[in-house]
């Protein structure tokens, strides 16, 4: 019995040192400190207020009906921190694709294909034999993009004097027509952070 | 004899032999650095460098243990990762290069700190700080992980580092400032009016630099060779912001370079509104020789205590150069084209700059320390007499030293031409002696990038397909 307990003592007091330090982050009410840096509530924030301004604006409205197919083009990265672009974008295109308006091309993006297997399936299964052939994608099946999000995501450093600094961010958003080329929607989500001077931006 | 003699002297003794120790293991470690990068056994060169960071790397082929960074070591990472790129382990490379960026990111975070712990340590010696990488040293880390990441094909992360070192460009003039700020701020604080600013103390050190009278530096900072590899990455851009920043950098180089013929070429093409359009162009940057070292000057310095005036050891770094005249002997030939190696940039000339505007914050923080090693020798002698003198001096001469940490392989020049594609498949980069042949991509522009540190040693050759 005395050594059942002292088991159960090491294991509630090793899960309490476990615990320790850790805290599980609910980002919707996340109030923690920021960061000089881009972190995930500011791709969060530029992600949201671009889809409400990209639905509010009409420019995904298909008059036709149905819904628009959109190829993502290139996020240029502008800043001096190594971000990955597509946490952008896969919040904005998630939201989109909810929104019942957008459905989004993984055949065609400003990178190449960005699922290598739309082509795959088509070079290597068509005329394969192991394969059953009436199954395999036929020529021609694949959908055209109607609309191309691009983008770029500037900072700008800037000294206000001794002590402070003001990094500033900009998330550039542009929606292109692909028939006509013309821009149909744009929009600019700054995200500006006063810091020590001593605060790196990277 | 009495006691307080004897702990004089062994005080004396002690610091002599540590400081010598210190200064003895450095020179010991550049020398045998330098002896292996002239062999062009850049594998080698980095192996050293990762040994002194304790990194436990048996030989090129054995697996080595992963590159985890300290600010302690920034510059052995800068020797390795320098020495690895040359070598051709680009990953490696760029693994030391992250962790030289990391230590100094930490160091920049807490200027303040390190600039008081500076003049803390400028009273024993300036060697005793965390080496801080300096501006010029700050952006060629960028500059070279730029480079390897455009010929990895990671044009993204080369933006992303070109930016650092636009921004490191912007920022260094605000440490220089802030640093002469602390030095003044800390002679506040001593009551001591020694500063650069004193034209007595002003005079008193410039005799003893002559030769900064004859220096060249640029009007502001500026590391030519890295404003120029944005301005050539952004000109390759086809989005129009791109190309006005590319113009806007070539037109601030213009400034500073003077009339040069890659770099008026490429000003030409950018004001049109495309850098090469043709997409036939080679653009081949040449890194020649060794940048300039920092040696130890030592000079006596006269200090007024209040009661005397006694003389105290000041020690105070001075550029050398190291640029080996053989390697100004350089010329690019494509097919029956020919032309020189036109220099953009002397390492020389950066760190001048560079030195220049650092130069009053090191003299007055050296000034405070004279004056408080110059009162402790005038007590020592008037409690010790001659013979406490005399220990005084002896231990303070001891322990002063300059700071002459160094990135060693750094370039000594670097030269830009631009040429037009004609068939030939080959360049070729005729320098000291040596012909290097050098492939082209079968078609487009390139951007090839040539290291040779010594003549007739190794070169590094890296080639950007545009």
């Amino acid at each position: 019995m005395y050594r059942i307990l002292l088991i159960f003592l090491s294991l509630a007091l090793s899960s309490a040192c476990l615990a320790r330090g850790v805290e599980k982050v609910d980002g919707r009410v996340d109030r923690g400190p920021t960061r000089v840096g881009i972190d995930y509530r500011d791709f969060e924030d530029a992600a949201s207020d671009a889809v409400q301004s990209l639905l509010s604006s009409g420019a995904v409205v298909n008059p036709d009906g149905g819904r628009y197919v959109l190829m993502i083009s290139r996020i240029v990265n502008d800043t001096m921190q190594r971000i990955d672009t597509d946490q952008l974008v896969k919040k904005i295109r998630i939201e989109l694709l909810n929104s019942g308006r957008v459905v989004v091309t993984t055949a065609v993006s400003g990178d190449g294909a960005e699922d290598r297997a739309n082509f795959q399936v088509r070079e290597d299964l068509r005329g394969n034999d192991e394969f059953d052939q009436s199954r395999v994608q036929r020529r021609g099946t694949l959908v055209a993009p109607d609309i191309s999000l691009s983008g770029k995501i500037l900072q700008r450093n800037l000294t206000i004097d001794r002590r402070k600094q003001q990094i500033e961010y900009y998330f550039q958003l542009t929606l292109t027509d692909l028939e006509t080329g013309l821009a149909v929607w744009e929009n600019e989500f700054p995200i500006i952070k006063r810091a020590s001077n001593r605060s790196v931006g990277w | 004899m009495r006691l307080i003699d004897v702990t004089y002297r062994l005080l004396a003794i002690f610091a002599n032999v540590m400081l010598a120790a210190c200064g003895g293991v450095q020179v010991k470690q550049n020398t045998e650095l330098d002896a292996v990068l002239q062999t062009g056994n850049y594998s080698q060169a980095a192996l050293m460098a990762e040994e002194r960071i304790g990194i436990d790397a048996p030989s090129v082929t054995e697996e080595r243990s992963p590159v985890e960074y300290n600010p302690k070591h920034v510059l052995s990472h800068l020797e390795a990762a320098e020495a690895w790129r040359m070598h051709g382990d680009r990953e490696r490379s760029l693994e030391h290069y992250d962790a030289a960026e990391m230590a100094l990111g930490d160091v920049e975070s807490s200027v303040g700190r390190r600039a008081a712990g500076k003049v803390g340590a400028a009273l024993v010696n300036e060697t005793l700080a965390a080496y801080v990488p300096s501006p010029a040293e700050a952006v060629m880390i960028n500059y070279y992980k730029a480079l390897t990441f455009w010929s990895e094909g990671q044009p993204d992360l080369a933006r992303v580092e070109l930016n650092r070192a636009d921004d490191r460009t912007r920022r260094a003039v605000e440490r220089y400032a802030k640093e002469i700020s602390e030095a003044q701020a800390e002679a506040a604080r001593k009551k001591s009016n020694q500063t650069y600013d004193n034209p007595e103390v002003a005079g008193q050190i410039n005799s003893q630099f002559p030769e900064m009278e004859q220096w060249q530096p640029y009007a502001e900072f500026v590391v030519p060779p890295a404003t120029y590899l944005q301005a050539l990455f952004l000109g390759m851009s086809d989005v129009p912001s791109d190309m006005e920043k590319s113009r806007e950098l070539y037109e601030r180089l213009g400034g500073i370079v003077g009339t040069h013929p890659a770099l008026d070429a490429d000003l030409a093409d950018v004001a049109e509104g495309g850098l090469c359009p043709s997409n036939d162009c080679i653009w081949i940057l040449v890194e020649r020789g060794l940048g300039p070292e920092l040696q130890e000057r030592r000079f006596s310095y006269p200090v007024y205590t209040g009661q005397s005036v006694v003389s105290v050891q000041m020690a105070l770094p001075a550029l050398a150069s190291r640029f080996d005249p053989m390697l100004a002997s350089c010329a690019i030939h494509h097919g029956t084209e020919s032309t020189d190696c036109v220099p953009i940039a002397t390492m020389d000339r950066v760190v001048q700059t560079e030195f220049t505007k650092r130069f009053p914050g090191i003299v007055t923080r050296s000034v405070v320390s004279a004056v408080v090693k110059g009162v402790a020798q005038d007590q020592a002698g008037r409690q010790g007499g001659m013979m406490g003198m005399l220990i005084a001096t002896a231990i303070t001469a001891g322990i002063t030293t300059a700071d002459v940490r160094m990135w060693r392989s750094l370039p000594g020049d670097f030269t830009m031409a631009r040429l037009k594609r004609n068939g030939d498949p080959n360049v070729s980069v005729q320098i000291a002696g040596q012909v290097i042949d050098i492939p082209l991509s079968a078609t487009g522009s390139n951007l090839i990038h040539v290291k040779l540190p010594i003549a007739y040693g190794k070169a590094s050759i890296t080639t950007i397909a545009l």
